[in-house]
């Protein structure tokens, strides 16, 4: 018996633990995830036996070669890197694992996401400024994509406010 | 540096940070210090890899702590004398609370 089957999850940067929570829960179904691709979107998994496993999302800018080691060394394997994204995952018995366990690096982490989603931002504001001034294209073709690059930028900036707040959260109960 | 400096800018220090330089007065790598902190602290703490990467990264930065050797992409680490005054000056802090709260301990009974 190799069934298997090929799942597209849409998730937001600025809230991975929904994926991690969609992994888990799959395994614990008793479907393995052998690889991923699509940019961390498209998931492939074969029927087995139900599994109890940790998924962690980690965002990072630029690793050092000691990262890698680190997180092997503690028990996690990583099944994808892409785009500043590591998925690692660790199968587990009793309390659940993290890879941050204070909340400093917790900060440090979102910090970082925050960072990236803000210089996605701030490109999309000149393209846009761009696109209005732009007379050659016709005006209901200007507005629709406007309005496009609108929406982005509106996203990106609620991701960056989501994070914001859960580091202002993580500072005040200090957890 | 003046120890003042330090206090002001870098003391309290966290119980992470605390256990990862006092780990390193001998020269460790990070799964070295992972196992170290939570045989020293019986099992308290158990730190994650992420938190550990990401200290390890920031204290080098700072000079805390330098690499002493890297074998096997796995970098061993040491603390340094900045990091030495910085550990003394937080014990010190920590001895003060503590010696203060014995004195209260029977009452707390």
């Amino acid at each position: 018996m190799n069934e298997t089957k090929s799942l597209t999850k849409w998730w937001w940067a600025w809230s991975p633990e929904s994926l991690e929570k969609w992994l888990e829960e799959i395994e614990e179904s008793g479907w393995h995830l052998q690889s991923v691709a699509m940019g961390g979107t498209r998931f492939r998994f074969k029927k087995d036996c139900s599994r109890h496993y940790r998924y962690c999302l980690d965002y990072q800018n630029k690793v050092g070669s000691e990262y890698l080691r680190i997180y092997e060394d503690a028990g996690w394997e990583r099944v994808y890197q892409g785009m500043g994204w590591h998925i690692w995952r660790m199968e587990y018995e009793g309390a659940r694992p993290e890879i941050y366990t204070d909340w400093e690096s917790r900060i440090e982490h979102n910090q970082r996401l925050m960072g990236m989603l803000t210089a996605v931002f701030a490109a999309q504001i000149p393209l846009l400024v761009v696109n209005m001034q732009n007379d050659d294209l016709s005006s209901p073709f200007r507005a629709v994509l406007s309005l496009m690059y609108l929406f982005l930028i509106s996203l990106l900036g609620f991701g960056v406010w989501r994070l914001s707040t859960a580091n202002k959260e993580l500072k005040n109960r200090q957890k | 540096m003046n120890n003042s400096i330090i206090e002001h800018n870098y003391l309290p220090l966290s119980e992470t940070a605390y256990y990862i330089l006092l780990s390193l007065i001998e020269p460790r790598h990070g799964y070295g210090i992972m196992q170290h902190v939570e045989n020293l602290t019986n099992g308290r703490i158990r730190l994650g890899a992420g938190t550990v990467y990401g200290s390890l990264s920031r204290m080098e930065k700072e000079k805390w702590i330098l690499v002493v050797e890297e074998e096997e992409r796995r970098k061993s680490y040491q603390i340094t004398d900045i990091g030495r005054c910085i550990l003394r000056l937080e014990i010190d802090r920590i001895r003060e609370l503590y010696s203060n709260g014995q004195k209260y301990e029977e009452e707390l009974l």
